[in-house]
């Protein structure tokens, strides 16, 4: 099945027939080339249809929730916690809307064994250092679809700062490939452009943390 | 028929465009309801421009199309715009909002699923609890009571197994090491039953105790707790006794 395929199957709003096929797709690929090589360039399809006047906003809205229900009914959530890899809470920034990305970094997260505390888009920075302070977490996830939202980085980063003790930050989402954000690179963000590379930095943090707790 | 030159005071947003998308005119509503620009794609939030510039052409614009409009507060709408050209290629532009209802619909939906997530996030809190208060009653299933100098009473209660058997098992061991202690005894008269790992898991901590030159006594054994221990088939290296009592009285 190609990822065009699967976007009119969204569009058709046959919620069971997209999972069927999802279900099978997953007899051979992993949940990251789902979410990566199928589910993302499905919905980037449908960006690219509206963008040729073949569908509507209407549409969008009804694919974005057959997209979510696929990602609900195939979440793997046995791994999550067995191994108290870590704690992370995601979130997108105030006035975005946009949250599938968010649920599938949530659900990489959990197949590497962290506590994921997923707190929707759109969540205002007060409510964020709320949550924060309360549920200590060691990384917080921000996620941009649109680019409009970026100059919020930096009171988002600000704050973030002051939390104690201070988690790593990481920002990602469509936005973040379209614009510059050196300025928060130089705060200490990470910015990350896809699911490979989060993966990645997962590894790689799991390892340093082997390696510091090994040299004690 | 006249034409309507003037339709400042139309209650839609209008625009007369060029074929650059220059806004020749536009009615009051239009410079209201949007940012000020003098072309037409400075309107538009960015990700509807390049679909604005396909689209507002003379040999496509029989279709209307969805564009998403900024408000003079960058605020994103997205709106229905009808055009038609003239032949001195001029075009006619109208955007129509969306129908309230519609709106009305997607901000319930965005509502709903919303609540969805903050249910989900409040029972993620509410699981942490009652994992917390579990883990309080599993450390309370195996107090260690000290006796005196050299003994240590070890209570087991409730339904024993593997997490509850591994939860109290550092704590016990500490303790011991700590008071140097140098008999313990366990007491089973309050003990449910305890399973296959359960078991295991105490003659692993009994083995450790004796390791550390530790004396141990069981008391308290149901016939239940008898079979279970023989089925376990190993070496326990304890002394039985069948009351508490009778252990108080002979060690001293
Ligand atoms: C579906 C959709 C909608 C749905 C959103 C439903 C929802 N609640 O999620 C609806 C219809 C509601 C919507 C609304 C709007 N949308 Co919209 N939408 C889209 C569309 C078609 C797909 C988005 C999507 O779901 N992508 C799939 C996800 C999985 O991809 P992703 O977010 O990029 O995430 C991936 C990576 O980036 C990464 N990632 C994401 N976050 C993070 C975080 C971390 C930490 C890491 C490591 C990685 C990571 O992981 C994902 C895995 O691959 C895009 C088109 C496009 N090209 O993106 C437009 C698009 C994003 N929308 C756009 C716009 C303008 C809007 C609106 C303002 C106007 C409108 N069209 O109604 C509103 C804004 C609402 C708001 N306040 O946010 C523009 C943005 C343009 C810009 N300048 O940035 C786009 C590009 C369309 C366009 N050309 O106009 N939209």
């Amino acid at each position: 099945m190609t990822s065009d395929e699967l976007a009119d199957i969204f569009l058709s709003g046959d919620d069971y027939y997209a999972l069927r096929k999802v279900r099978y797709y997953l007899k051979t690929h992993t949940r990251k080339e789902l979410f990566q090589e199928l589910l993302t360039p499905a919905m980037y399809r449908i960006g690219q249809l509206w963008q040729e006047n073949v569908i509507s906003v209407a549409d969008e809205h009804l694919a974005t929730a057959i997209c979510d229900f696929v990602i609900s009914a195939t979440d793997n959530r046995s791994q999550a916690e067995k191994e108290a890899a870590g704690k992370v809470m995601i979130m997108g920034f105030e006035g975005e809307d946009h949250y599938l990305g968010l649920k599938m970094v949530a659900c990489v997260f959990r197949e590497h064994g962290w506590v994921v505390y997923d707190m929707g888009p759109n969540l205002p920075l007060v409510h964020a250092m709320d949550a924060a302070e309360q549920l200590k977490p060691d990384v917080i996830g921000l996620s941009a679809a649109l680019v409009s939202r970026l100059p919020l980085v930096k009171s988002y980063m600000d704050a973030f700062g002051i939390l104690d003790p201070k988690p790593a930050v990481l920002i990602g989402g469509r936005a973040v490939t379209l614009a510059d954000l050196s300025d928060a690179k130089a705060e200490g963000a990470v910015v990350l452009e896809s699911l490979e590379t989060l993966q990645n930095w997962i590894r790689s943090r799991k390892e340093r943390n082997h390696e510091t707790s090994a040299s004690l | 028929m006249k034409q309507a030159h003037h339709f400042e005071d139309w209650p839609l947003p209008i625009f007369q465009l060029d074929r650059e998308l220059t806004i020749l005119a536009s009615s009051k509503l239009a410079s209201s309801l949007f940012k000020e620009s003098a072309v037409f794609t400075g309107l538009l939030e960015e990700g509807s421009r390049q679909k604005a510039v396909e689209f507002l052409n003379p040999a496509r614009s029989f279709q209307p199309i969805e564009l998403t409009f900024l408000s003079p507060l960058d605020e994103p709408t997205v709106m229905d715009v009808h055009t038609k050209w003239e032949s001195d290629g001029i075009a006619n532009v109208i955007a129509v909002p969306k129908d309230r209802h519609y709106n009305r619909v997607f901000d319930q939906l965005t509502h709903l699923r919303k609540r969805l997530n903050e249910t989900n996030y409040d029972l993620l809190l509410e699981k942490e609890r009652a994992d917390e208060l579990l883990q309080n009653v599993r450390e309370l299933s195996a107090p260690c009571i000290k006796l005196d100098q050299k003994r240590l009473l070890i209570p087991l209660f409730g339904l024993i197994d593997q997490q509850k058997m591994e939860t109290v098992r550092p704590r016990i061991l500490e303790n011991v090491y700590r008071q140097d202690g140098q008999i313990v005894i366990f007491d089973l008269t309050a003990m449910d039953d305890i399973d296959n790992e359960g078991l295991t898991q105490l003659n692993a901590l009994i083995q450790s105790l004796s390791i550390m030159g530790i004396t141990i006594s069981i008391t308290g054994i149901h016939p239940r707790h008898a079979k279970r221990l023989h089925e376990l088939n190993a070496v326990i290296y304890a002394t039985f006794a069948v009351s508490l009592q009778d252990v108080l009285l002979n060690e001293h």
